[in-house]
C-alpha cells in the first residue's frame, strides 16, 4: 500500500470526514432495512409483537454473525468493503420487492422472510468491522472506536426517524427498500474515490459498482408494476400486497397493529373491528331463517363472511361465489388473511366457486333453495358491480331463497348514502321480498346498512348465536330502528336498463369529496 | 379505383379528424389476422350466369317465399300461425337473415348488421307478439308487455368520446356552450311534441310501423324537405346539434344531414315512445340474429338456405321461380299459387324484369356499409365513462361500436375479451361510387380505418385485437331521401303483380325490422285473403 503523500495532509483529513459520512449512511441503511423486516413480518405474519421482536433479534444476532465472520476476511479491504456494499445493496434493495411478490404466492412465506433477515443482518454486520479495520492506520483505536460507534448510532437515530416519518409514507415499504439499497451502492461507489490508492484493478469494480446502480434504478422504474406511486400514497398505511386481477386491483395495507383490505381503492375491511360488520351481516339472518343448513355466501371471497356462518353448528354446507380466484386464494394462502378468516375456506363444509353470481345464480337448477343467503359485494360504485344489487338479481335471489329462509345484502351507509341505502330496500321490494332494514356502527366504515330480507312478512328477529363480540339479544331491535337523518327517503327501483344506483351512489360518494 | 393513400383513405372514409392522427409513410404490419366477405357482390353477375339451361326438375308449392331475410321468415311466419303450411323459403345465403345476420366465434356470438329491437309500442301488435315468443316480453296483469329485464339493454346504454375522453351519453355534452345547450333543449322540444302529436283519427305523428302513423299532408311535407334544411328553418346551426342529429341520420340511414329526408329523420326520434325520452330497446349478443333464429325454427324444413332464385314469372294463376344452388348445380321449377318476392327492390327487379319494378328499382337507392367485428383478447385502455354497449366517437365518419357481450354475465373466454361490432356508413351522395369504394377495399385497408379509428379512443386497440373481420355491405339498406318515402314510386310498390307479393323493408322506404315484418306478415295476409283462409289481421 503506498503512504499518501505530503501535500495530501489537509485531504486526508477531509477525506477522513467524508469516510465517516459513509458509516453515517451505511448504518442508516442498515437500521432500515431492520425495520423493514420487522414491518413486514408484524404486518404480514400478524402477533405483531412477537414478530417484531423475533425479527429484530435474529437481525441483530445476524450482525453478530458478521461481526464474527469479519475475521476471515483479509488483505484488499477497502475493495471487500466496496463488494460488500454491493451486496447489501443487492440483498438489501430487493428484499421487499421480493417479500412482496413472494407473499401470498408461496405457501411458506415465513422461512423465506427468516432466511432474508439473516442474510441482510449478516452482511450488514461485516460492514462496520470492515470499515473499523480500514480507519486502523488513520486514526488512534480509543478516538476511532468511539467516533465510530457514535456515527453508527447517530445513524440508527436517523433511519428510525426517517422510516416511519418520510420514507415509508412517501415511497412505500419496496421503494424504500430499492431507494436505500441505491444508497448502499452509491456509497460502494464513492468509496473507490475515497480509497482510491488502496484498489486494485478500479475500473472493474467501478463497473460492477455501476451496474448495480442501474439494476437498482430499473428495480425503481420496475417497482411501479407492484405498485405505483400514486397508489402508496391513496393508502395511509404501507401495502404489504397488491395485485391486479382480472377483475380488481386487491392491495392489503398494514400498520399500527391492524391491516386493512382494499379492492379498487375501496376498503373492505380493517382486522380491527371487521368483525361488527361479519356479525351484522351474517347473524340476524341466520336468526331470521328457519332452517340454516344450507347456506349461500355471495362476494365475500376475504372469507370472514363465511368464518361467521360456521359458528353456527347445523350448518351443513356452504357455498361462497366469489367472481374472483384471486380472492379467494388471498383468503387461503395469505397467512394474516387465513388467521383472521380462521382458515374458514379450508373447512370441508365449504365449497368455493369462482364465477360471476348473477350468471351463477341464473344457471342454478329452479329448485336449488338456501335457507340462508349472505349477500356481501362491494359498494355499487360500478356498472358491473351494481348489476348484482338490481330486481333482475334480487328476483334470481328470491327464487332460490328457501320459503322459510332469510338473507343479508350488504346495503352500504345509510347515512353516507342514504338514497342508494334506500333504493337498495326499494328495489327488494320490488323484486317481491320483505325487506327490514338495519344498521351496525364499524368504526372504519362508519354507520354501515344491511336489508334483511325474507319471501314472508317477518318480525325483527330475535334468539342471536350467544358468545358474539358486537351483537346481543339485547342489542339487536335497536339495528333496525331509523332515526331521523337515517330514515327512509323515496327512490327508484334499480333495474339492469337503469342501473340508477350507482348514479346515486356516485353522487352521494362525490357531495363528500 | 385507384389506390388512395393512407391518408386519402382514412379522409374518404372517416373524415378529417381521424385522417389527422394519422402517421404518413406505410404502416407496419397489423398483428392479427381476419378475413374479408360480402353479402351482394356478384349477384347480379351470378344471375345473368345462371339464367342457363332449362330446370330439371319441377315441383309445386302453395307459396314460395323468395328471401330469408326477416320480411320472408315474418311472411312465412304468418302463414304457419294461419295453418297454411305447404310453403318454402329460399334464401340466398348460406345462413337465413339477410341483413340481420349474425356471427360466432369462441368468446360470444355478434351481429353482422342489425342489432337491436326498440320496445314496441302497444298498437304494434305483431312485434308484441313476436317479442312474447322471444321471451323478451310477458303479458303483465294490467294486459300491457312487462320486458325482460335481462334483455332490455342494460345500462349504460351509450356513451360518446369527446377531445381525450368518454362521456355518458350521445350528445356530447363536454365543452358544449350555452347556445349549444339551448339547441339541444330546443330540438327536444320539438321531438316532445312531434311524440305527442295525434292526427284528427287519433294516430301518432310518427310510429312504428310507419303504416300506423299519420300521413296528415302537413306531416308528409316533412318528406319533401331535408334534415339540413328543416334544422336551418329552426335556427338550428350549432356544430354539435348538427353532429347530433346527424348521427341518427348515419346510423339508421347511412345519410348525412342534407341527403336525409326531414321526415325520416324526425320519425327516428319521434316514433318510439309518448314523451320523446330515451327508448327501452331488446338486445342480445348476436343482435337481430336471434330473432332470425326463431323465426327460422318456426319455418323449419320449408327453408332452405344457398338456394339461389334466377327468376320469378308470374302466370296467369298463380307464378313459376326457378331457383339454382348458390354454388352451382341443377335448377329447379317451383309452380306455386302465390309467391312473395321478400327481396330488395333492385333485385326484385331483376328476377322478375317488369317495367314498373324496374321504374321502382331505378327510385329505390341502397346505401354502402362496412361492418368489422373485432375479437380482442382483453380491453383496451380507455379514458372516462365506462364502456357502454354502443360507443360512440364524436368527430369521426364512423358510427363506432356496439359491444356484444355486453348483455352477458358470463362467455366464452376470459375474463377481459369480447367482441367490438364496428360499423361504419358510406354517406357519399353518389351510392354507386361509395359502392365502389366499398368493393374497391382490401382486408388491410379495412382494418386499417378500423384501428385509425378507434386508436384515438383506445391507444393500445392493436395489441388487443385477437382477429379482425370485415363485411362488405354493397347494398346494405334503403336511403330515405327527400320525396322518396312519400313519392308515388315507393308507395305503389307493395302492390301485388298478379300472384306475385312483394315484402321487404325497401317498401317502407325506412330499413327497420319491424317494416320488414310488417310488410312480410302483410304480404302473407294477402295471400291468405285471396286464399279465403279467415283469420284475423296481426296488423
Ligand atoms: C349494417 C346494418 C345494420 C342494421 N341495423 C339495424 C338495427 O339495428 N335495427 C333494425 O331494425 N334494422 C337494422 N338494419 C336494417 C335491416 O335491414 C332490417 O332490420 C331487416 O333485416 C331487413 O330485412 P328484409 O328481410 O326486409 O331484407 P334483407 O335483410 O335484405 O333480406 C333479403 C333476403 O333476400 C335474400 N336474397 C336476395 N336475393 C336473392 C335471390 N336471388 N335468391 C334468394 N334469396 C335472395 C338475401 O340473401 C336476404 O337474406 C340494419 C341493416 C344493416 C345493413
Amino acid at each position: 500500500m503506498t503512504s499518501p503523500s505530503p501535500p495530501a495532509a489537509r485531504p486526508a483529513a477531509a477525506r477522513t470526514t467524508a469516510l465517516f459520512t459513509a458509516v453515517l449512511l451505511v448504518s442508516t441503511c442498515g437500521l432500515v432495512y431492520e425495520l423493514a423486516a420487522g414491518a413486514l413480518a408484524s404486518y404480514v405474519l400478524g402477533d405483531s409483537v412477537t414478530q417484531f421482536s423475533l425479527v429484530i433479534g435474529l437481525y441483530l444476532s445476524a450482525m453478530g454473525l458478521g461481526a464474527w465472520l469479519s475475521r476471515w476476511i483479509d488483505g484488499q479491504l477497502a475493495r471487500r468493503f466496496v463488494d460488500l456494499e454491493l451486496a447489501v445493496a443487492l440483498v438489501g434493495g430487493f428484499s421487499a420487492p421480493l417479500l412482496f411478490l413472494t407473499f401470498g404466492r408461496v405457501a411458506h412465506f415465513r422461512p423465506v422472510l427468516f432466511a432474508l433477515v439473516v442474510l441482510v443482518g449478516t452482511l450488514v454486520g461485516l460492514e462496520i468491522p470492515l470499515f473499523l479495520r480500514i480507519l486502523r492506520q488513520r486514526l488512534e483505536f480509543k478516538e476511532l472506536v468511539a467516533k465510530v460507534l457514535s456515527v453508527d448510532y447517530l445513524g440508527a437515530l436517523v433511519g428510525s426517524l426517517l422510516f416511519p416519518l418520510l420514507l415509508v409514507p412517501r415511497l412505500g415499504l419496496v421503494r424504500t427498500s430499492l431507494a436505500i439499497g441505491l444508497v448502499n451502492a452509491l456509497v460502494g461507489l464513492w468509496t473507490t474515490w475515497l480509497l482510491a490508492e488502496e484498489i486494485r484493478g478500479l475500473p472493474w469494480v467501478r463497473a460492477r459498482c455501476g451496474a448495480v446502480v442501474v439494476l437498482l434504478l430499473l428495480g425503481l422504474a420496475g417497482a411501479d408494476r407492484l405498485t405505483s406511486l400514486g397508489e402508496e400514497a391513496l393508502f395511509s398505511d404501507p401495502i404489504i400486497y397488491s395485485r391486479q386481477s382480472a377483475y380488481q386491483r386487491i392491495v392489503v395495507t398494514a400498520g399500527r397493529g391492524s391491516f386493512q383490505l382494499f379492492l379498487d381503492g375501496n376498503l373492505q375491511f380493517s382486522s380491527l373491528d371487521e368483525y361488527r360488520y361479519h356479525e351484522a351481516l351474517v347473524h340476524p339472518a341466520f336468526a331470521a331463517a328457519g332452517r340454516r343448513e344450507e347456506v349461500l355466501v355471495l362476494g365475500g371471497g376475504d372469507g370472514l363472511a363465511v368464518r361467521e356462518v360456521l359458528r353456527h353448528p347445523e350448518v351443513r354446507r356452504v357455498t361462497l361465489v366469489d367472481i374472483d380466484p384471486a380472492m379467494t386464494a388471498l383468503a387461503v394462502d395469505v397467512p394474516m388473511v387465513r388467521q383472521l378468516n380462521g382458515g374458514a375456506l379450508l373447512d370441508p363444509r365449504v365449497q368455493v366457486v369462482n364465477e360471476d353470481a348473477m350468471a351463477w345464480l341464473a344457471a342454478l337448477p329452479p329448485g336449488r333453495r338456501f335457507d340462508v343467503v349472505v349477500v356481501d359485494f362491494p359498494d355499487p360504485n360500478t356498472f358491473s358491480v351494481g348489476k348484482l344489487y338490481t330486481t333482475r338479481f334480487y328476483r334470481l335471489l328470491h327464487d332460490h331463497l328457501a320459503p322459510e329462509g332469510a338473507a343479508a345484502i350488504q346495503s352500504t351507509s345509510p347515512l353516507l348514502a342514504r338514497t342508494s341505502f334506500w333504493c337498495i330496500a326499494t328495489t327488494l321490494e320490488r323484486a317481491g321480498l320483505f325487506v327490514r332494514p338495519y344498521h351496525a356502527a364499524v368504526p372504519s366504515f362508519g354507520e354501515w346498512g344491511f336489508s334483511l330480507v325474507r319471501r314472508v312478512p317477518f318480525a325483527v328477529p330475535s334468539g342471536l348465536l350467544p358468545g358474539l363480540r358486537y351483537l346481543s339479544d339485547a342489542v339487536l331491535p335497536g339495528l333496525f330502528e331509523f332515526g331521523p337523518d337515517l330514515s327512509r327517503v323515496p327512490a327508484e327501483v334499480n333495474r339492469l336498463d337503469n342501473q340508477i344506483l350507482v348514479h346515486y351512489y356516485e353522487a352521494e360518494w362525490r357531495r363528500l369529496e | 379505383m385507384t389506390r388512395l393513400s393512407r391518408r386519402e383513405l382514412l379522409l374518404t372514409f372517416l373524415g378529417p379528424l381521424v385522417a389527422a392522427g394519422c402517421r404518413s409513410g406505410r404502416a407496419p404490419a397489423l398483428p392479427f389476422e381476419g378475413t374479408v366477405a360480402g353479402a351482394d357482390d356478384g349477384l347480379g353477375h351470378r344471375l345473368r350466369q345462371a339464367a342457363g339451361p332449362e330446370p330439371a326438375r319441377s315441383s309445386r308449392a302453395e307459396v314460395v317465399v323468395v328471401g330469408g331475410g326477416l320480411a320472408g321468415l315474418s311472411a312465412a311466419w304468418r302463414l304457419s300461425r294461419a295453418g297454411l303450411e305447404d310453403y318454402r323459403v329460399l334464401e340466398l345465403g348460406a345462413a337465413p337473415g339477410g341483413t340481420s345476420v349474425g356471427g360466432t366465434g369462441p368468446v360470444t356470438a355478434f351481429p353482422w348488421g342489425a342489432h337491436y329491437l326498440p320496445c314496441p309500442q302497444p298498437h304494434a301488435r305483431a312485434v308484441e307478439l313476436l317479442a312474447e315468443e322471444l321471451g323478451a316480453a310477458r303479458r303483465g296483469s294490467d294486459g300491457r308487455l312487462v320486458f325482460d329485464e335481462a334483455q332490455l339493454c342494460r345500462a349504460p346504454q351509450e356513451r360518446v368520446f369527446v377531445g381525450d375522453r368518454w362521456y355518458e351519453g350521445l350528445y356530447p355534452r363536454a365543452g358544449a356552450t350555452a347556445r349549444d345547450r339551448e339547441e339541444l333543449e330546443l330540438f327536444q322540444a320539438e321531438v316532445r311534441r312531434l311524440c305527442a302529436l295525434r292526427d284528427a283519427r287519433g294516430r301518432r305523428a310518427f310510429a312504428v310501423p310507419m303504416a300506423h302513423g299519420s300521413d296528415d299532408a302537413d306531416l308528409t311535407a316533412l318528406d319533401r324537405i331535408s334534415m339540413a334544411e328543416w334544422l336551418e328553418t329552426r335556427g338550428l346551426r350549432g356544430e354539435r346539434i348538427r353532429w347530433f342529429v346527424e348521427y341518427g341520420c348515419r346510423d339508421d340511414y347511412g345519410l348525412g344531414l342534407a341527403d336525409t329526408s326531414a321526415w325520416a329523420a324526425l320519425h327516428y326520434h319521434a316514433s318510439r315512445t309518448d314523451d320523446g325520452g330515451p327508448d327501452d330497446l331488446l338486445t342480445w349478443p348476436e343482435g337481430n340474429a336471434r330473432i332470425v333464429a326463431h323465426l327460422a325454427r318456426r319455418a323449419g324444413p320449408r327453408l332452405a338456405t344457398g338456394a339461389l332464385v334466377t327468376s320469378v314469372r308470374p302466370l296467369a294463376r298463380g307464378a313459376e321461380v326457378v331457383v339454382a344452388p348458390a354454388g352451382g348445380g341443377p335448377a329447379e321449377r317451383i309452380t306455386a299459387g302465390q309467391v312473395v318476392l321478400a327481396v330488395p327492390r333492385t333485385v326484385a327487379a331483376r328476377l322478375l324484369p317488369h317495367p314498373r319494378l324496374q321504374a321502382e328499382a331505378r327510385a329505390f337507392e341502397a346505401g354502402a356499409w362496412l361492418v368489422a367485428n373485432l375479437g380482442l383478447r382483453r380491453r383496451p385502455r380507455s379514458r372516462g365513462f365506462p364502456e357502454a354497449w354502443d360507443n360512440v366517437l364524436h368527430g369521426s365518419r364512423s358510427l363506432g361500436y356496439v359491444v356484444a357481450t355486453h348483455q352477458v354475465d358470463r362467455h366464452g373466454g376470459p375474463p377481459g375479451a369480447t367482441v367490438w361490432t364496428w360499423y361504419l356508413s358510406l354517406t357519399a351522395r353518389d351510392a354507386g361510387e361509395a359502392h365502389r369504394w366499398l368493393l374497391g377495399l382490401s382486408w388491410r385497408e379495412a382494418a386499417e380505418l378500423v384501428v385509425a379509428d378507434l386508436r384515438r379512443a383506445h391507444p393500445d386497440i392493436e395489441q388487443c385485437i385477437e382477429r379482425l373481420d370485415v363485411w362488405r355491405w354493397g347494398h346494405a339498406m334503403i336511403r330515405p331521401r327527400p320525396g322518396f318515402v312519400f313519392g308515388p314510386l315507393r308507395r305503389g310498390a307493395a302492390e301485388p303483380l298478379g300472384d306475385v307479393h312483394f315484402a321487404h323493408t325497401d317498401l317502407s322506404g325506412l330499413p327497420l325490422a319491424e317494416e320488414a315484418q310488417w310488410h312480410g306478415i302483410r304480404a302473407a295476409e294477402e295471400i291468405l285473403a285471396r286464399r279465403r283462409v279467415r283469420t284475423d289481421s296481426l296488423l
